[in-house]
């Protein structure tokens, strides 16, 4: 009970705390503004350029590019020798309205500036003034001495009409409490705290209780999918129908009981020779959507999806079966996200207390959350694409079977592997290939946790491992001959997925593999180090991966943000998993397996493998990280708990933890900085903007 | 000297490493041709578009660009895949020029295979005459290759002569000496880095071996430096910007300011100061103004630190009468800093004690490279002079300092006094860096104790120590302040505010948005790091200036912050913690540290209000945290020693050290900054270029 109350003394401790920050340092600038006097400046005063002005305060712009200038001069005087500070813009945009696809309801504002350390005008980056985001209007100014004249150079999103009405020199700036803000202050401090190395979740001898584990679990799943569902709720461009929908097109088709889309290939590509030659497609003047739909199988003169059938059959067809409407990928994203995660926690919960016992509770949420941005899961919800679609589901099948394959073989010595999860386990992995056949890889990972099962030392009867291997058998065969049957139907080959028919960049039809590739996916995949500036949003998209920077040949790439290595500290962990452990009487064992953890190894080649085989058969891109990031990242915590038991007792541990901290923190920044590059600045500009200034409040 | 059997085995295993590295790895692209049976492309089918063609296949180029195309390639291979191209040229009229990147034919290739009917564009390939690697065109189609075109153009010279052209030619293997040294080296360090090795378990300096490690080592991190800029023919012939050359000759004659004659339109400005006035008024009078100056009342003044040019530049113009360049005073200063680093790192380390060999050597390097040395050798102009020379002064005096203090609690009076003298030219090089002297209230804080605790013997004792300890910086506080006084009427300025430059530094403008971007830039910044040559660009784009769209301040490139650059930092934090049981080494070494750390920071604060946020301004503070952070490493190896941890926490440091590295070489030839070796000597930076794009 006392010790129930020392938190709560604390939690309101660190809710005081989150207050007074909020007000002290996140409102510094309404903090700074109150020892101002305000001086509105006379609208008569504003000389306009490029403008027609009207009554009201009411401006048509009608310079370049819809652009107009406003001066506002003599500000000295106006001033009556006080320095400016800032300046507070009240502004109303009679045309503007919300659109999906775009910024808009905005007026951009450069600032021109004379003062006594410039003559002749310093020009300041371009800002954005949204009428319904107060903290927009406010102009900050720090400048060479007293100011003499400022212009206002805008432009507006929509129409060419603005209304000025009013401009405040000096002006106090209102407080403004973000809850959501405050908020994010007070979890932070309570995860610090939580994380200290005094904290309970650090000793390992203490254990946690079951209902106190589903506390820490689902708090855990709020902190981390709380924000994708909450920024994508207001946003209107992932909700609009807009976008890519292979899906939809696939579920409709399914429906009316064919394997191919409805729409018709066009004459001009059938006529063409090899329709998968970007260039030639280019040459004959065909237009990407208008003239063949871009990223769709096209064989035969159909086109079809090359997409995995299997979200399809699990979650758009019975859809729009049931509705007559298409779901869109948010909400699938969204779903499966929230699914990823209670995998990655089982899995991460039942791998690390095999891995090493009596582990402290924090390496288990730890653990979690860093494998769940690991898995780019974090870019993928926050800007959902049907794209990531087929790669996010391979994921959760994977974890989950994995999770359901350690789960079965949980038994006394003796007993046989337990049959139902083993089923389970097993379809999980099978469904996998029908989202992602290259997951198929991930299967292999039964060798290690069912290798006791299969020796033949007498432990097991043979009854027991024949019902484990066709347990185990089973779904494979099942949803095997589904995937051939549906690929038999659409390209006459049951092991053709149709990957190579895909009307894309480049021409899969034609192999190209060369070291190039290679040295660059490897290099964008592990080592690439983000862009990263101190600015909203922070993450800036990297630098296309240069595909031909050595000038051998071309292959597909697209941007990368940043390597395993780099943004996933927790993977240098790796090696430590994969080293020959010493035996209890300190002498390492003999033989190329011996002494070393197989499950570990196991996975850990499985995912380099995933990796140079997305290289070489796709080849770099930033989402294909999915397929193999977050088993990286097991691998890695499994190495973190080898080296935590190697330190128990030594002053090596609090470095250790220190690490782990450290490591989960960058981890946090830097994928947490995927929910700020989505596209809400088009969805909902003005939620955008107050995000913006949420972050930016100085 | 006698040489083991042993040794021998070793040396002989590394040489034969460094080998096999050269030809199995570096000359992969001679074997994997090996196998390849060539086939020759006649030159009658070479069909070229925008040249004029004479003799013996020599064609001149009658356009900006012209085009080659070699057809019929699917046929000629008959049906095998084609994997290269060799171009058998020379290029007669490429002579060499300087100051701009010359000799090069820019080949532009576009292919047409099964996969690409219309052309697909491959990345650039440059070929130089005097590089025969450069010659072989790797290519990789999608399918069958039908066309290969190359879009030509010239650096200099219109002329090319082609000799011969093969198709899957074999290309010879290129053994390059300087890569097999560098490899040796590298392997050795690898051998010597090991867990078993000598280095890890000795503090060092037991063998003749041991004690000349440090100098060879300083030998591989200088001497590459020291031939690249000496090979520059940009640094050694066209330097504008000469402030020190100019100070030595107004010293000379007996003056503070310069000779050349203020423009009437400036000394009329009511603010001389304000850029965007000035440009204008140059541009209109066509009289331009010495850009980078300090102007002060109808004079030009230099206002960078006097020190480096009283010691090197005024005397060589007294003796020679000529100037020296800059490149001396910089490379000198860059063998005594690295060399005071080594002896700072040892006595640190002899202080702790049990500190390993290889440890010291990697802090030394680690702490060498992250003062921005490799970056003024890449840039070694009169901007590097006095920060280099302030940290050349700053390590030796603290070098001294600790020299200065016995175990017996007494001081030696001259290390006491030559190491005032260093900490006090800080302040005559830069300025705001003699606020490391602060750092002797910690470093002799037990004797100043005794100034109020001790017997009167002590205090007499300790105030002749004090007095050696002031008497140096008495002298040169009273030759600075006479030159300040001199030239701007208070001995208290330096001139910086009379600068005339991109902004107004007469008048301060104190910013959130500076002290926001600062802190980020300067610790945080991620370097952009890439797989093609030189490796590294530029992190972020320097125009910049102002972000938060609240102020403009001077900003320029930032490379990378010193915390992602030098991975060491991240265990400064160590310094800061209490430990009960510390003897009192530890807990004096522990103070200096935090104290380096903390003087550090607030330098680091008041450049990016003062000064702006600039590359080279880092070294006004990554020094000292470097140096904290050593402190920190050593204290923790010592703290692991004997545990399990040990041997991570070896793993650890040498691959913080290796990123370290790894970010730092790439100093020695990146271009695009100004006198770029691209355009100095573009022959050498494209030997360099092919050493390391070896595929």
């Amino acid at each position: 009970m006392q010790k129930m109350s020392g938190l709560w003394k604390i939690l309101l401790f660190f809710l005081l705390l989150s207050t007074v920050i909020e007000f002290a340092v996140f409102n510094c600038r309404a903090l700074q503004s109150m020892a101002y006097r305000e001086i509105s400046y006379p609208a008569e005063k504003i000389e306009a350029e490029n403008a027609d002005v009207y009554e009201d305060g009411y401006y048509v712009l009608t310079g370049e590019n819809g652009r107009g200038q406003f001066y506002l001069t003599d500000l000295d005087d106006v001033l009556q020798g006080a320095e400016l500070k800032n300046i507070r813009v009240e502004l109303e945009l009679p045309q503007a309205f919300d659109r999906p696809d775009l910024e808009s309801g905005v007026a951009k504002v450069q600032l021109y500036v004379r003062d006594e350390g410039h003559d002749r005008y310093a020009v300041l980056e371009e800002q954005v003034i949204r009428p319904d985001v107060e903290a927009t209007g406010y102009l900050w100014l720090d400048t060479y001495g007293k100011v003499k004249t400022l212009v206002l150079d805008t432009a507006l999103s929509e129409g060419d009409i603005l209304r000025i009405k009013g401009i405040r020199l000096n002006s106090g700036k209102t407080f403004s409490v973000s809850p959501v803000r405050m908020l994010c202050v007070f979890v932070i401090l309570v995860i610090l705290y939580g994380l200290r190395g005094k904290s309970d979740l650090w000793n390992a001898e203490n254990g946690i209780s079951g209902r106190k584990e589903l506390f820490y679990a689902l708090l855990l799943g709020i902190f981390l999918l709380l924000p994708a569902f909450a920024l994508n709720m207001t946003n209107d461009y992932v909700m609009a129908d807009m976008h890519f929908r292979p899906y939809q097109q696939l579920a409709e088709a399914l429906a009316e009981g064919r394997p191919y889309l409805l729409e018709e290939p066009s004459a001009a590509l059938q006529a063409l020779r090899n329709p998968y030659d970007h260039t030639a497609r280019e040459a004959a003047g065909l237009v990407a959507d208008a003239d063949y739909l871009w990223d769709m199988a096209y064989y035969q003169g159909k086109y079809y999806v090359y997409f995995g059938v299997v979200p399809c059959l699990l979650l758009y067809l019975p859809w729009y079966i049931l509705t007559g409407s298409h779901i869109q990928e948010v909400y699938v994203l969204l779903f499966l996200g929230t699914l990823l995660y209670a995998g990655i926690y089982l899995l991460c919960r039942s791998v690390l207390d095999q891995s090493a016992r009596k582990i402290p509770y924090a390496f288990q949420l730890l653990a979690s959350a860093t494998v769940f941005w690991g898995s780019c899961i974090t870019g993928c919800m926050a800007a959902p694409d049907a794209h990531d679609v087929p790669r996010v589901c391979g994921l959760v099948f994977v974890v989950w079977g994995l999770y359901l394959w350690k789960r079965s073989v949980c038994v006394d010595k003796g007993n046989g592997p337990k049959i139902l999860l083993l089923v389970l386990g097993s379809l999980f992995m099978a469904l996998a290939v029908g989202c992602r056949p290259n997951q198929l890889l991930y299967s292999f990972a039964a060798f290690p946790i069912f290798l006791p099962f299969l020796k033949t030392d007498g432990t097991y009867g043979k009854r027991q491992r024949n019902t484990a291997i066709i347990a185990y058998a089973v779904p494979y065969i099942l949803v095997a001959a589904g995937l051939m049957y549906y690929n038999m139907v659409r390209f006459g080959s049951v092991t053709d997925f149709g990957y190579d028919y895909n009307l894309t960049v480049l021409d899969y039809t034609q192999k190209n593999l060369f070291l190039d590739r290679i040295v660059i996916g490897i290099y964008e995949y592990v080592f690439r180090i983000p862009r990263m500036g101190y600015r909203f949003p922070y993450l800036q998209q990297g630098s296309f991966a240069q595909g031909d920077a050595f000038g051998h040949g071309t292959f597909y790439y697209t941007w990368c943000y940043g390597g395993l290595l780099v943004c996933n500290w927790i993977v240098w962990c790796i090696p430590a998993a994969l080293q020959r452990q010493e035996d209890t009487d300190g002498t390492k064992k003999r033989g190329l397996l011996q002494g070393r953890n197989v499950p570990a190894l196991c996975l850990f080649v499985i995912s380099v493998a995933e990796l140079l085989i997305n290289i070489s058969v796709a080849g770099v891109a930033w989402h294909y990280l999915t397929d193999f990031s977050a088993l990286f990242l097991l691998v890695g915590w499994i190495g973190a708990t080898v080296l935590w038991k190697r330190l128990e007792g030594t002053a090596g541990l609090a470095y250790f933890r220190g690490f782990l901290i450290v490591a989960a923190s960058w981890s946090f920044i830097y994928h947490s900085c995927f929910y700020l590059i989505s596209n809400l600045q088009y969805g909902d500009t003005g939620a955008y903007y107050r995000l913006f200034h949420t972050f930016n409040f100085f | 000297m006698k040489i083991s059997a042993d040794f021998l085995k070793k040396l002989i295993l590394i040489v034969l490493a460094a080998l096999g590295l050269e030809v199995l790895v570096f000359n992969f692209r001679a074997l994997q041709s090996l196998f390849y049976r060539e086939v020759s492309y006649p030159l009658e089918e070479c069909e070229m578009e925008y040249f004029d063609e004479y003799d013996d296949h020599v064609f001149k180029l009658k356009a900006d660009n012209g085009v080659m195309y070699l057809t019929g390639l699917e046929e000629k291979m008959d049906g095998r895949t084609l994997h290269n191209v060799h171009l058998d040229i020379s290029l007669p009229d490429a002579i060499d020029m300087p100051m701009v990147e010359t000799g090069i034919l820019t080949i532009e290739p576009y292919m047409r295979d099964a996969g690409h009917d219309a052309y697909a564009r491959l990345a650039e390939h440059k070929v130089r005459d005097d590089i025969p690697v450069s010659k072989y065109l790797w290519v990789s189609g999608a399918g069958a290759i039908k066309t290969l075109t190359f879009g030509l153009s010239f650096t200099n010279g219109k002329l090319i002569q082609i000799h011969k052209i093969t198709l899957n030619a074999h290309q010879p293997v290129c053994f390059s000496v300087w890569r097999f040294l560098l490899l040796i080296v590298l392997c050795s360090m690898v051998y010597g880095m090991r867990k078993e090795s000598v280095l890890w378990k000795e503090e060092g300096g037991a063998t003749v071996w041991q004690r000349w490690l440090p100098a060879a080592l300083g030998c591989l991190l200088i001497l590459p430096a020291a031939y690249l800029i000496f090979q520059n023919d940009y640094l050694t012939s066209s330097v504008n910007f000469q402030p020190y050359h100019e100070l030595a000759e107004a010293l000379a004659d007996g003056r503070v300011y310069l000779t050349e004659e203020v423009p009437q339109w400036l000394q009329e400005m009511d603010n001389p100061y304000d850029d965007t006035l000035r440009t204008v008024l140059a541009e209109e009078t066509g009289q331009d103004f010495k850009w980078d100056y300090a102007y002060f009342n109808g004079r030009y003044y230099v206002y960078f630190g006097i020190v480096p040019c009283l010691l090197f530049y005024l005397p060589t113009y007294l003796m020679l009468g000529t100037h020296m360049p800059n490149t001396l005073p910089i490379l000198f200063a860059a063998i005594a800093t690295f060399a005071g680093i080594f002896l700072l790192i040892r006595k640190i380390a002899r202080r702790i004690g049990n500190v390993p060999y290889a440890l010291q050597l990697m802090l030394t390097v680690a702490v060498y490279y992250g003062c921005q040395i490799p970056f003024f050798l890449n840039q070694p102009d009169a901007y590097a002079v006095p920060v280099i020379c302030g940290e050349m002064f700053t390590v030796w005096g603290l070098y001294l300092w600790m020299c200065a203090k016995t175990r017996k609690g007494r001081l030696k009076k001259v290390l006491l006094a030559a190491g005032s003298l260093c900490m006090a030219l800080v302040a005559g090089c830069r300025p705001n860096m003699a606020l490391y002297s602060f750092l002797a209230f910690v470093l002799f804080a037990d004797e100043l104790k005794q100034v109020v605790q001790g017997t009167k013997e002590e205090k007499k004792c300790v105030l002749a120590q004090v007095f050696c300890f002031a008497l140096p910086y008495v002298l040169v506080a009273a030759g600075l302040m006479y030159y300040n006084a001199v030239r701007f009427g208070s001995p208290f300025d330096f001139g910086f505010a009379y600068n005339l430059t991109t902004q107004d530094t007469s008048r301060m403008v104190w910013s959130l948005d500076k002290l926001w971007a600062g802190i980020c830039e300067y610790l945080f910044r991620l370097p952009d790091l890439t797989y093609t040559f030189p490796f590294m660009s530029i992190a972020g784009d320097g125009t910049q200036k102002n972000l938060f769209a609240h102020t403009v301040f001077q900003m320029e490139y930032i490379f990378g912050g010193l915390i992602p650059c030098n991975l060491i930092l991240l265990l400064l934090p160590t310094v800061f913690s209490k430990k009960k049981d510390a003897d009192a080494a530890e807990k004096e070494l522990k103070r200096f540290g935090a104290a380096a750390a903390v003087i550090a920071v607030l330098l680091m604060l008041l450049d990016t209000q003062l000064a702006g946020v600039v590359y080279r301004y880092l070294a006004d503070f990554s020094l000292l945290l470097l140096v904290a952070a050593s402190i920190a490493v050593m204290l923790c190896h010592k703290k692991l020693a004997g545990t399990e941890a040990a041997n991570i926490f070896r793993c650890a440091i040498i691959l913080m050290c290796i990123a370290s590295v790894l970010f730092h070489v790439n100093f020695y030839w990146l271009s695009g900054l100004k006198y770029p070796l691209l355009w100095g000597n573009t022959g050498l930076y494209y030997r360099i270029r092919y050493a390391f794009m070896f595929w």
